[in-house]
């Protein structure tokens, strides 16, 4: 590791590629909405571009640090930048959720533009015992491909209130539906990956830990909002659960961390 | 009169429908007030929100309110219900799993000192002296015995004999740890004994227990360095683990296998392709 990390990007160049990243991605994001067919390529580029830069980045953290980098708030949020592409990438093939790409690279965009803020921060980050287990990286990752998904399911709920009801908006709402469908499995399945890693750390499946209690709620906003949208008089109210479902997001990832006191998740 | 029948047994069935979905909505208000309520009580500092009998109520109501969905709103036979059933029912196995550790698990915190650093003597000592150790040794050196965490008297027989005879920790450049690794020997009834390794997040099984490796550190009261174990028996762990995989394979069932997927699609090629002869994408 001591060799490995001979290699590492200086503090300077890396906040300098995460800026780059986070501008090819606002410069993709914008080019989304022109009609002509050069720029719309353009935006392709400048996404792929910065989707290169980011995974770079990811790829430095990994190098010098000798893990998969998803302990700090920095590696977790480098990472999480690629996790979009690649979640945009199986929404755009396998559900035609092309019209969502705009969404993907706004988020993308603003991630970069935290990881800048946060360039400072040291690439290398001790490994402690307790996340040295084979839950680990499938219990990240589980999460990182859930909250990318419910972070634009959110986004795009925003815009569908202001909407005007017609052909635009379905299309939004049956969006937002997809990729609640297809996170929503991958949060359960983190939150649970979590409690099998926690029964065979701690002993204990669940301890009702500050992130544990917002993870689960994040969970039932969720489940809230596909159980909503199956019934008549409260669908309306569905959509509701996933703004909410992005707030608890965010308090657990953020947050909880920040002010959540003494916490089973905290390690340094 | 055929029909007149019929329509008695309908309305009685949407009667008892209507009922249960009423008990199913009062159970789900209930329980999500309930556990609003102990999470602003916790995060105020009250203690022992989530042990005892309010938290064991608040998960038998969800037991019930999952038990009324999976009988009373089950989907139509398809891969769709498969999934329907396996979440269902496996977050009631975890339930079950949890309720039945509750009434019979052992979960016991120990720190056996490094042999090392100790003597017999003072083991005794800090039993006597109420410390947060929990573990009484009977053989020189060796644990048989445990109290359970929960602060009781009642002294659980293990079965086997065990003791901490090394104990390496490896450090980053910072002083942070980097690996921690217990050598574990096991007594057995003929006078053998067999070592074994022991890991953070790899407890050895023996004898229905597990044995988990929590911490290292120095014990202020004693002036010595101590290894941190976990002792733990639930018998019904591979019913919880049961319950999570079903819960984990019928989500993705339930979201990933169903018709939807097929239309959804089919319906925005359509949007696509009808948004492309009118020129222009909208966002």
């Amino acid at each position: 590791m001591t060799a490995l990390s001979s290699f590492a990007l200086s503090a300077t160049f890396r906040a300098g590629l995460a800026l780059f990243a986070a501008l090819l991605y606002f410069g993709a994001f914008a080019c989304c909405f022109s009609k002509r067919r050069a720029i719309k390529r353009l935006s392709l580029g400048l996404w792929i571009g910065g989707t290169v830069v980011n995974a770079v980045l990811v790829g430095n953290n990994w190098l010098v640090n000798g893990y998969v980098p998803f302990v700090s708030m920095y590696q977790v949020l480098t990472f999480l930048g690629v996790t979009f592409s690649l979640v945009y990438v199986y929404m755009r093939y396998v559900h035609d959720g092309e019209f969502m790409k705009a969404y993907f690279m706004c988020f993308q965009g603003v991630i970069m533009t935290g990881v800048f803020f946060m360039g400072r921060t040291a690439a290398t980050w001790t490994f402690p015992p307790a996340l040295q287990s084979a839950y680990f990286i499938p219990h990240v990752f589980s999460y990182m491909i859930s909250y990318s998904l419910v972070g634009v399911a959110a986004l795009m709920t925003c815009l569908s209130i202001f909407c005007r009801e017609g052909e635009v908006r379905r299309r939004m709402e049956r969006g937002i539906y997809e990729l609640v469908l297809t996170g929503f499995p991958f949060m359960v399945l983190g939150m649970l990956l979590g409690a099998l890693w926690a029964n065979a750390c701690w002993g204990n499946y669940w301890s009702w830990d500050n992130k544990e209690v917002w993870s689960l709620v994040t969970v039932m906003a969720l489940a809230v909002y596909l159980h909503f949208r199956r019934h008549e008089s409260l669908a309306k109210y569905a959509k509701y659960f996933v703004i909410l479902a992005f707030i608890f997001e965010i308090i657990t990832l953020f947050f909880v961390g920040m002010f959540g006191g003494d916490s089973l998740h905290t390690y340094n | 009169m055929k029909k007149t029948t019929r329509k008695t047994a309908n309305g009685a069935r949407a009667a008892i429908h209507r009922g249960l979905a009423l008990v199913l909505y009062m159970l789900l208000a209930a329980d999500a007030a309930a556990l609003l309520l102990m999470t602003i009580l916790a995060s105020a500092g009250v203690g022992g929100v989530w042990e005892g009998a309010p938290i064991a109520a608040v998960l038998a109501a969800l037991g019930i309110a999952l038990s009324i969905a999976v009988v009373a709103f089950n989907p139509k036979k398809n891969f769709y219900s498969i999934g329907f059933y396996a979440l269902h029912f496996g977050i009631i196995l975890f339930l079950l799993g949890s309720f039945i550790y509750s009434q019979s698990g052992v979960m016991t915190h120990t720190s056996p000192p490094n042999v090392e650093s100790i003597t017999p003597v003072m083991e005794y000592q800090m039993m006597q002296n109420g410390a947060s150790d929990r573990a009484i040794s009977t053989l020189k050196g060796y644990y048989n015995r445990v109290k359970k965490s929960d602060g009781s008297e009642d002294i659980t027989d293990l079965g086997f004999n065990f003791r901490i005879i090394s104990f390496e920790t490896e450090l980053y450049e910072d002083g942070a740890p980097k690996h921690y690794e217990a050598t574990v020997e096991f007594l057995n009834t003929d006078g053998s004994t067999d070592q074994k390794a022991l890991t953070v997040n790899h407890p050895i099984y023996r004898n229905g227990w597990k044995i988990y490796l929590m911490d290292v550190g120095a014990n202020s009261a004693y002036g010595f360095q101590e290894v941190r174990l976990m002792l733990k028996s639930d018998p019904a762990e591979p019913l919880s683990n049961a319950g999570i995989i079903l819960t984990v394979t019928g989500t993705f069932l339930m979201c990933f296998i169903r018709p939807r997927s097929k239309s959804a699609a089919k319906a925005n090629k359509k949007e696509k392709l009808s948004s492309a002869n009118k020129g222009g994408e909208a966002i």
